[in-house]
């Protein structure tokens, strides 16, 4: 087994190599490709190359060309594998590590023919089959007509491009004005905000509107006979109107709707006020992509017949395609509740209504679609996107779980359901050992300064000065993400003045249990580096106060650890709120400190073993107040000095 | 309490009721209403409020005692916050969002009352929370902003921004569902509008809130816009710029143009001025972050060329020299280097017996992380110092730490419940310890015994050195034997066990010829770090790099444009467990996250011609290949 492989590189959206195996020099291999572990494709090891042929790699069909999806073609780097399926498994013949190209699409198309006045073509984006490409007609750089590539074709079908269904045709006929014969008809489509030009096509003379005989006049010219024994027998128009309908449906189930556009525009020429023929007509228009007709006729129909449903949905249909968000709005809304269009009127309009901002009456759609049908995964993904506009993750969570049960394999939808559920489960807050340890709610600004009287600052939290006539500065600062993904949680800076300063964190009741059994804390604080400053972390429960730590700050970021631990008559007091951790500012002095967070439960320690000694030295340096700073570069009695407070 | 209990006879399908509150005590309308309880988690009910757009409510109370409602019912009440810019009259509907139906009562026709004018500095008064998440319609954040997306866009995170010590703050706005075609954040000026034919020139600072694609832009324009109740009209275009990731100082000229005679204005300068706002548009981008706009522009430089964009690219391409040639690179054309905070003649000074610290965060992987601590303990000398911090391990790993560093003062434990990723452990770490040097070491390592002696010896023999890190089998351009496999992948170096690393390290003892090359990026796995990198450039960047994946490199470089050397101890060895610590398809959503951050952050940075400087490393090759050679001999 001795298999070659290269990887030559990435081109027009296809990884490109060869693979070759010396041992079995007539075997073609077959391939798979992995991109970042995840099988992306097999391939056979077959075409030909002369470049192989020459540099004698067997008999030069080896190469190969596997097309990439378009998420790893983002512009970042790779890892591909490229392995050998065989009968043992995989085999892995070649890694390498490849910085993608940035593609955003994989447009293919062509422009084939102008013929009986239409234009026609294909176009595709390889890198989203399911969806319809938008192209437009270029003439003399400007765009001058614009449809929707969705048409089906059977020999696209059998080429593979796609499902079949991304023909398009303009009707040069209805262009005003007509662009002169000879011009270069230029079709292209757009992805985004990218133009791709499929090509173009002369505008062939014959094509003229007015060099072609009437259709619709060798049509009736065709059936003299039929026509002037009706004019005998029954009152001409509503026979010929009869007739022309079913030809014209008939025309229409075969798909033919250039013969139904035809028969239809004879009819409309005799009773150009029958509602039947509008709207036939309309309807035709529509499935031949041709929205200027059929929003012309579909009006006319309405207007004849003013609040009927069938033309009310085609136009409602036709500005929902335009993206005409306000009048798809007006004309959904005549879609009564017992018509059969009753569940795609909800559906669309609370699309539309989302896209108009209208977010209410967008979940009351959707939410109604899902009466008629609880396992409707459109009005569940739909209420889903309007509660989250709305900014109602709780609901918008219960909308989503109901879509997810309905459509299981939907990856992107399980992703987004597990980042609501992030979003709405509640973090421990309830029971973190302090009533507010975020301070993303503060019921007075955000920066101001506090006399002797205490300032609230958010419900729970308060500050002082504490020496009268001199004021205490604070501001809101330094947000971080505790967990990545969290909010953010806010610092306070502070401007301490001579005589100190006081801030207040109330103790959480709810947080009883933890506390008294003990919870290490930390708290995050720094001094500004002019001055150093000593911060006392105080318990007061009441009336009384007991020191917890007292600190010296520095001027890098620094945690000090101190152990929170509750008598059983502080946990009384606890219950009505009445204890709370202080934190006192020596000043004067600037600093930042962050709301003390925990970090583990005092009780999830073992009991140290004895350490005569360590503790010792550790009691002989606290009692010489030594702070941490001096002892820095006194090698192991620092570490001592600096570890937990905790025993 | 009395107002609750209101005679009101709700329909027999109502999914809940709503009515206004009127209390002597409380000036304005306070509304109150019920909603039947969802089957699941809290029950939101959606308030359309006149003036002031949509805003949800959580209903979470308990009906009191004699209010008639349903037994499994809900209650709920707002009130405006009283700075909300409200009409004397406004109709509120309300509607339950689990079946999207308009709550019995509603709409509800509410009074504000005007309360006293409280001046808020800019951006200083924030009654709906300084962080949260709000869906894409147009909403009131503070006073003086409001913000709003493409209605396409499923919902925006927003935070407020306050630098330490500042007096200005911004906001942060984060698509959920990133990039949306349109975010925007009205401001309110904090000067008076320019009266006719006079001009203001102010400055704004723009950036994007997140890396989506590399080297990335966005479209950003400043509009002048008029408030409209609880909507906004755009006026006229001030100005267009391209934002980054980095921060923009944008400048605008907001001029109001002379009244032609006989011609009504545009409403500009002749209307009220309170309703001109500045509307910071960003297109097709992640979101935004903008500061509140200020007259006072960022402080001149003086000027080494008469062109300023001359002196720009002049300034970036000394930093790519500073960052791809040699560090302390002092050539009289290139600016001179910031003045270390302290300098390195102290720290050499210092440094005999330097006193160092190892961080080493560990989340889960249990045996690796005991081998870990058993040879660091074997390796302990007096001048070490060892912090394990526990990311919020599983209990096995938790019980294993704790009965390995009991009672051992050589391990410090600081073990945390919740788990919060990579660069915050590491920073954290930072700021638990003091010494002048740290380690920092990845847990699924074994160290011989000399090798910190050996990581300082590197940093003495070339002065000006910030970071060190020794070889390893697994650590990219530091691996020995192989640094590549030759299909181009890394090399892991397989034949050498864990068991090996002291025999590996005499080894090397041997082949090394101690030359001590210095390098433009260290792999992460063990570095040596001086105390004075961090306290020059910072710690490392966790918003950048939440979960690791690029903190390194970033410290490296950034480390770099200081001036600070970061050299290859290339007589030291650590064994390197390549361990998974995440899923593959998670690694590569965070390896890109990560990577795409990096080459926003550092725009200059070619990663390329870096690896191909570690690469073409002449002392490294030949122990290479004198290592490939007795590594033969192992067992």
């Amino acid at each position: 087994m001795s298999g070659t492989a290269r990887i030559d590189g990435v081109f027009d959206g296809a990884l490109v190599g060869w693979a070759w195996d010396t041992a079995r020099q007539t075997t073609r291999l077959h391939l798979v490709v992995q991109v970042d572990n995840i099988e992306i494709g097999e391939v056979i090891a077959d075409r030909f190359r002369s470049d192989l042929q020459r540099n004698r790699i067997g008999d030069g069909a080896h190469g190969f060309s596997c097309p990439l999806p378009i998420d790893v073609q983002d512009g970042g780097l790779h890892d591909i594998v490229l392995a050998e399926a065989s009968d043992f498994g995989l085999r892995t013949l070649i890694t390498a590590r490849l910085e993608m190209p940035l593609r955003t699409h994989l447009v293919q198309g062509k422009v084939e023919r102008v013929s009986q006045g239409m234009l026609h073509g294909w176009a595709w984006d390889r890198a989203r089959p399911g969806q319809a490409l938008t192209v437009e007609m270029v003439v003399a750089g400007e765009a001058i007509a614009r449809t929707s590539a969705s048409r089906f074709r059977r020999d696209l079908l059998t080429a593979g491009i796609g499902s079949g269904a991304h023909g398009f045709v303009f009707d040069l006929n209805v262009l005003s004005p007509s662009p002169m014969p000879g011009t270069p008809l230029g079709v292209r489509a757009l992805v985004g905000s990218d133009c791709i030009d499929l090509g173009n096509l002369p505008l062939p003379a014959v094509s003229s509107p007015a060099a072609l005989p009437d259709p619709a006049a060798v049509l009736l010219a065709a059936q003299p006979f039929a026509a002037a024994k009706s004019s005998r027998s029954a009152p001409r128009a509503i026979f010929d109107a009869a007739k022309i309908k079913t030809e014209a449906r008939e025309a229409e189930q075969r798909r033919d709707f250039a013969q139904a556009a035809t028969i239809l525009d004879a009819g409309l020429r005799r009773a150009p006020n029958e509602f039947d023929l509008l709207f036939l007509r309309a309807r035709v228009a529509l499935a031949m992509n041709d929205t200027e007709t059929a929003t012309r006729h579909a009006r006319a129909a309405l207007k004849i017949r003013p609040g009927h449903v069938q033309p009310t949905v085609l136009l409602a249909r036709l500005a929902s395609n335009r993206g005409d968000h306000a009048e798809a709005v007006e004309h959904w809304a005549h879609v009564p509740s017992d018509h059969e269009r009753y569940r795609e009127r909800l559906v669309k309009r609370g699309r539309s209504l989302l896209a108009l901002g209208r977010l209410l009456e967008a979940l009351g759609e959707f939410c109604g679609a899902t009466r008629l049908n609880p396992a409707d995964r459109d009005a569940a993904l739909g209420a889903t996107d309007a509660a989250e506009a709305i900014g109602a993750p709780h609901t918008a969570r219960r909308h989503l779980a109901r879509y997810v049960a309905a459509a299981p394999t939907d990856e992107a939808a399980a992703l987004r359901l597990q980042d609501l559920i992030q979003r709405t489960t509640v973090t421990p807050e309830a029971t973190t050992p302090l009533r507010d340890p975020w301070l993303r709610h503060w019921t007075s600004h955000i920066v101001g300064e506090a006399e002797v009287e205490p300032r609230r600052i958010t419900p729970w939290v308060s500050l002082r000065s504490l020496r009268l006539g001199e004021r205490l500065s604070f501001a809101a600062a330094a947000p971080r993400e505790w967990r990545p993904g969290d909010l953010p949680s806010y610092g306070l800076w502070l401007s301490v003045p001579e005589g100190g300063g006081e801030l207040r964190f109330v103790l959480n009741p709810a947080a009883g249990t933890d506390l008294c059994r003990g919870v290490v804390m930390g708290i995050t604080a720094q001094a500004s580096a002019e001055q150093q400053c000593i911060l006392r972390v105080v318990l007061a429960s009441g009336d009384d106060e007991r020191d917890l730590t007292t600190v010296r700050l520095t001027a890098s970021l620094r945690i000090y650890r101190y152990a929170l631990h509750l008598t059983a008559a502080e946990a009384e007091l606890l219950a009505f709120e009445q204890c709370a951790l202080l934190l006192r500012a020596a000043g004067p002095g600037e600093l930042m400190v962050y709301p003390p967070q925990p970090i583990c439960a005092l009780s999830s320690r073992p009991v140290r073993r004895a350490r005569m000694e360590a503790a010792a030295v550790e009691d002989g340096l606290r009692a010489l107040g030594l702070g941490s700073d001096r002892a820095r570069h006194t090698g192991p009695e620092q570490a001592l000095a600096s570890a937990d407070a905790v025993r | 309490m009395s107002a609750l209990v209101q005679a009101s006879i709700w329909r027999a399908e109502a999914v809940g009721g709503i009515w206004a509150n009127e209390d002597e005590n409380l000036p304005g309308t306070t509304v109150l209403g019920w909603v039947l309880a969802a089957a699941t988690g809290p029950t939101e009910v959606g308030l359309d409020i006149q003036g002031l757009g949509v805003q949800t409510v959580v209903a979470d109370r308990e009906p009191p005692a004699g209010v008639d409602v349903p037994p499994d019912a809900r209650m709920f009440s707002w009130r405006p916050p009283p700075e909300a810019s409200l009409p004397t009259e406004y109709a509120l509907r309300a509607f339950d969002l689990d079946s999207g139906r308009e709550l019995d009562g509603s709409p509800v026709l509410c009074r504000a009352v005007r309360g006293p004018v409280i001046t808020a500095p800019p951006l200083g008064r924030w009654p709906h929370g300084l962080a949260g998440v709000i869906g894409s319609a147009d909403r009131e954040l503070t006073p003086d902003l409001w913000v709003g997306t493409a209605s396409s866009a499923r919902a925006l995170r927003f935070e407020a921004l306050a630098p330490v010590g500042g007096q200005r703050r911004g906001v942060r706005l984060l698509a959920l569902a990133p990039p949306v075609p349109r975010v925007v954040a009205y401001l309110a000026p904090t000067f008076t509008a320019p009266a006719a034919g006079e001009r203001v020139t102010f400055f704004l600072d723009v950036w994007l809130p997140q890396a989506t694609g590399p080297n990335q832009q966005a479209q950003c324009e400043i509009w002048l816009a008029r408030r409209d109740g609880g909507s906004f009209v755009l006026l006229r275009r001030l100005r267009r710029a391209r934002i980054f990731r980095r921060p923009s100082t944008l400048q605008v000229e907001w001029a109001t143009p002379e009244p032609e005679p006989g011609q009504e204005t545009a409403g500009e300068a002749d209307a009220d001025k309170d309703s001109h706002w500045l509307a910071v548009v960003v297109r097709d981008g992640p979101g935004l972050c903008v500061m509140a706009p200020t007259l006072d522009g960022p402080p001149e430089q003086p000027a080494r060329m008469e062109d300023s964009r001359l002196e720009a690219s002049f300034a970036a391409l000394a930093e790519l020299v500073r960052l791809h040639g040699t560090a302390t690179e002092q050539h009289p054309l290139l600016p001179p280097l910031p003045a270390p905070a302290r300098p390195w003649a102290q720290v050499q000074a210092d440094y005999t017996h330097p006193f160092t610290e190892i961080i080493l965060p560990v989340y889960n992987g249990n045996t690796s992380v005991r081998d870990c601590l058993r040879s660091l303990r074997a390796a302990a000398t007096d001048h070490v110092r060892v912090l394990v911090i526990d990311d919020g391990s599983r209990s096995l790993t938790a019980e294993m730490l704790r009965a390995e560093t009991d009672g051992d003062p050589f391990f410090r434990l600081h073990h945390r419940v919740t788990n919060r990723g990579y660069t915050k452990s590491i920073n954290e770490g930072l700021a638990l310890t003091t010494a002048d040097w740290v380690v920092v070491l990845n847990s699924d390592t074994i160290v011989p015994p000399g090798w910190l002696e050996r990581l300082h010896t590197a940093v003495r023999a070339r002065p000006g050195t910030g970071m060190a890190g020794p070889l390893s089998n697994a650590a990219t351009w530091q691996s020995i034997p192989a640094a590549k496999r030759p299909d181009g992948t890394w090399s892991t170096n397989d034949m050498i066990e864990p068991r090996h690393a002291t025999s590996v390290q005499a080894l090397l003892t041997e082949a090394s010829e101690r030359a001590y090359p210095e390098f433009p990026a260290l792999n992460g796995f063990c570095t040596l770090i001086a105390r004075a990198v961090f306290d020059e450039v910072g710690p490392y960047d966790e918003d950048a790099f939440p979960m690791g994946y690029g903190e390194e490199t970033d410290l490296c470089l950034r480390a770099r444009r200081a001036g600070f050397r970061l050299t290859v101890a290339d007589d030291a060895f650590v064994f390197h467990e390549k361990s998974v610590s995440f899923g593959s398809a998670n690694r590569r959503r965070l390896t890109r996250a990560g990577n795409l951050e990096l080459s926003n952050k550092h725009l200059g940075a070619n990663i390329g011609a870096l690896e191909a400087a570690m690469a073409a490393c002449e002392p490294m090759q030949r122990l290479r290949l004198r290592m490939a050679e007795r590594l033969r001999e192992l067992d």
